[in-house]
């Protein structure tokens, strides 16, 4: 798994490549926990390039939402597709994690909001 | 016999230039275009003279001299404002020098006297001015200045005495300059000998350095050494390597994308712009340095690792890049390398060189140097994070282990069988430890729980989840209470106990033999399946609601249904439907339904049994990922 940075204004955004698994998921969670701590104006994961989730995965994405919630910042996962998507969706998760469409349309959201 | 001296002269003028052509080819060496317009001077002067025997010729010609060794002096020291005056004073008295021709002896000495003490005076001055505390370079000058001086006074002497008349005396003294020359050019081929010789122990230095630090990595490596002591002795080496003043690591930074620096040797100016009051004092100025982020793209340094080129600059004078560190400045650098650290496409960081002694810039050698040791360093550093990710990789391995442990001691080793409802499992962990968690509970004599839950993640914190769930279903689970409640209470006690980042899928459900009815609810896992006695559908049934140990306030709903004799109950986890084979094909779901359809009527064991089996033919030697676990519960 690679891990991918870009700003947008002051929203950050991490594109996630490859299998998010249990070797490699706390890796995404000290990205995060590290970008929570340098007061960002908001967080986009980008999982147009993830193809498999196991449940250490979804465990970050739901840690990641408790945290930027917590800390009042603006969160969202987008281009969620596949396989990923499913085990999302079985897990009953699509309404509680903050998923969009794609990262415009996040963006729009963000930006909006404000 | 003046055509024999013009011979001599020639001759040692013929010698004087192969010399200077040869010294010229094997170095460079700025101020000798001074001293080669010597040697056409005097040649021309001569040449002009031998045709036109006139005084005024030498006379000119030696005032020439001067001023040219006063040029080539100036090469070192820089322009002086007396200069100004000097060539003004010189051109009056080559003026007055024809003025005078025809005027009486007297006049003609006290012209000359005047010209050759005033102009050689401050001549002779300037030179002997110069020393190693005001001059670079000054050896040259220092080693050939009384050579060169005395000679100068002598043919001042003899050329005033006799009126520049030329002469026997004359032309012998005239063949003093080229010897002075000649001895000026010895001194400096003797000066760039050395120099050379010096590169040449450099260079050996060098490749020493390469291997020694090599070797290093190779002992770092092996000693287990931190990163940071990896990046200073590339940063030490690397310097030492191409004899730079100073050198700084800076690492990338993902996620704020910047530079951090990580390593800095030596007396390293950056090539921005500091504030006054920590540029005079190297302490502050160091840690200034050291605590500036830089952001990628930003200064030169965030430009080689924006595009991942290297920059070099043998000469920062006028070099815009490096405006910051110019002239007299503290912050002066004559030359400036910045390599980037590049693995498979990826930049980790940059390594940049100083240099700041203006006469010993980085040669194009050093800058290809810095190069091969940029990405020998730059694979060492992405060993090492290698290295670092096999280690996390064993640790969290071993930690799985210790959850096995800890599971082994949880799963419940036989099932009730009194009420004559038979329950059968079948678990397989993937990788050692599974997340997968199962139990059955005696509620009281009529009433049986079942629970099947898959616990996200694996490892200790895991296997804590599931001693938690398996202490507080032994808790709050009754015959009383309603399965809903007790999920609803199960997850209150899991949220805020556990780590947000675990949670787990959970099915309970319990049945009542006596009444034979089934309450059953569900957090996020996979619906129930029942297969009626009577009929080949298979029946789904789910409940609404979030796994375990996200959201505190969930509340979970509950659905109850009768049931027959020889009806058939199955819980699954997603390593059964999504268990792959060798052409990445999935068990799925239809092909559990059709299994557990054709079987219907056995036993919940001889069921299990065939699903196993089938399972096990379809992955074939397939390796799976995930944990699979199955109960089947029978009615009598």
């Amino acid at each position: 798994m690679e891990l991918h940075k870009r700003t947008s204004g002051s929203v950050h955004i991490i594109d996630v490549k490859g299998d998010l698994d249990l070797f490699n998921s706390h890796k995404l969670k000290e990205s995060v926990n590290e970008l929570v701590a340098s007061n960002i104006g908001g967080l986009i994961l980008n999982f147009g390039q993830v193809d498999y989730i196991d449940s250490s995965g979804v465990g970050v994405l739901i840690y990641s939402n408790s945290l930027l919630k917590s800390n009042r910042t603006f969160f969202h996962i987008v281009q969620l597709h596949g396989s990923v998507r499913r085990v999302i969706e079985l897990t009953k998760l699509i309404g509680f994690l903050p998923i969009t469409d794609t990262e415009d349309a996040a963006l729009k959201q963000i930006h909006g909001a404000r | 016999m003046e055509w024999l001296f013009f011979a001599t002269k020639a001759v040692v003028l013929a010698l004087s230039l192969f010399f200077l052509v040869s010294l010229r080819v094997r170095v460079q060496v700025k101020a000798l275009d001074a001293i080669q317009f010597l040697l056409f001077w005097a040649f021309a002067r001569d040449l002009l003279f031998a045709v036109f025997p006139q005084p005024a010729i030498l006379f000119i010609g030696d005032i020439g001299i001067y001023a040219a060794l006063l040029v080539w002096i100036r090469r070192y020291t820089g322009q002086r404002r007396s200069d100004y005056y000097w060539f003004v004073a010189a051109v009056v008295a080559a003026g007055v020098g024809i003025a005078v021709e025809a005027q009486p002896d007297a006049t003609v000495f006290t012209v000359h006297l005047t010209a050759n003490v005033v102009l050689l005076g401050y001549l002779l001055y300037s030179t002997s001015e110069i020393s190693v505390h005001n001059t670079r370079d000054s050896e040259l000058i220092v080693d050939s200045r009384f050579v060169l001086s005395s000679s100068l006074i002598i043919l001042a002497a003899i050329g005033t005495v006799t009126a520049y008349s030329g002469g026997a005396i004359g032309h012998s003294a005239v063949l003093l300059h080229y010897i002075a020359i000649w001895f000026v050019l010895l001194t400096q081929s003797q000066l760039h000998h050395l120099i050379n010789e010096l590169t040449i122990a450099s260079l050996r230095r060098q490749t020493e350095n390469l291997f020694e630090f090599m070797e290093a990595l190779g002992g770092g490596i092996a000693d287990r050494v931190d990163i940071q002591r990896i990046l200073e002795m590339i940063c030490k080496s690397a310097s030492r390597t191409i004899e730079a003043d100073g050198a700084i690591i800076l690492m990338v930074d993902d996620v704020r994308n910047t530079l951090r620096v990580r390593s800095m040797s030596g007396f390293y100016p950056p090539p921005y712009a500091v504030p006054e009051v920590v540029k005079h004092r190297s302490a502050s100025l160091h840690e200034y340095v050291y605590n500036t982020e830089i952001p990628v793209g930003e200064t030169l340094l965030g430009q080689a690792v924006e595009h991942g080129d290297a920059i070099f600059i043998p000469d920062s004078t006028d070099d815009e890049r490096l405006s910051e560190n110019t002239g007299r400045d503290f912050l002066f650098v004559q030359s400036f390398i910045a390599v980037p650290l590049v693995v498979n496409n990826r930049v980790l960081g940059v390594l940049s060189l100083v240099r700041r002694d203006p006469d010993h810039q980085f040669t194009d050698e050093d800058f290809q140097h810095v190069q091969t040791f940029a990405s020998h360093a730059s694979m060492t550093i992405d060993n090492f994070y290698t290295y670092l990710e096999a280690i996390q990789h064993r640790e969290i391995q071993r930690e799985v282990n210790i959850a096995a442990d800890i599971q082994g001691k949880l799963l419940p080793k036989e099932f009730p069988r009194r009420s004559g409802t038979e329950i059968a499992v079948y678990s397989k962990s993937a990788r050692g430890v599974s997340g997968d968690y199962y139990d059955v509970l005696e509620l009281d004599e009529d009433k049986i729980g079942l629970v099947v839950c898959d616990v996200a993640g694996k490892g200790v914190p895991a296997a804590l989840v599931m001693v938690m769930i398996h202490s507080m279903l032994r808790l709050i689970a009754s015959a009383e209470r309603e399965v809903g409640d007790t999920l609803t209470w199960i997850n209150r006690g899991l949220s805020g106990q556990i780590d947000l980042d675990h949670y787990a899928t959970m099915s309970y459900l319990t049945i009542n033999h006596k009444v034979r009815r089934l309450s059953y609810s569900n957090a996020a896992h996979h619906p129930l399946l029942i297969v009626r006695d009577d009929s080949d559908v298979i029946e789904q049934l789910d409940t609404e609601g979030l796994p375990v140990g996200i959201e505190r306030d969930v509340v979970y709903p509950q659905k109850a249904v009768d049931l027959h004799s020889g009806d058939v109950l199955v819980l699954y986890t997603d390593g059964i439907i999504e268990a792959m084979n060798l052409e990445g094909e999935q068990f799925s779901m239809d092909r559990l339904a059709r299994v557990i359809r054709e079987n219907s009527n056995e036993g919940a064991q001889q069921i299990t049994d065939t699903i196993q089996s089938e399972l096990d033919e379809f992955v074939g030697s397939a390796r799976q990922h995930d944990d699979q676990t199955l109960m089947v519960v029978k009615i009598a």
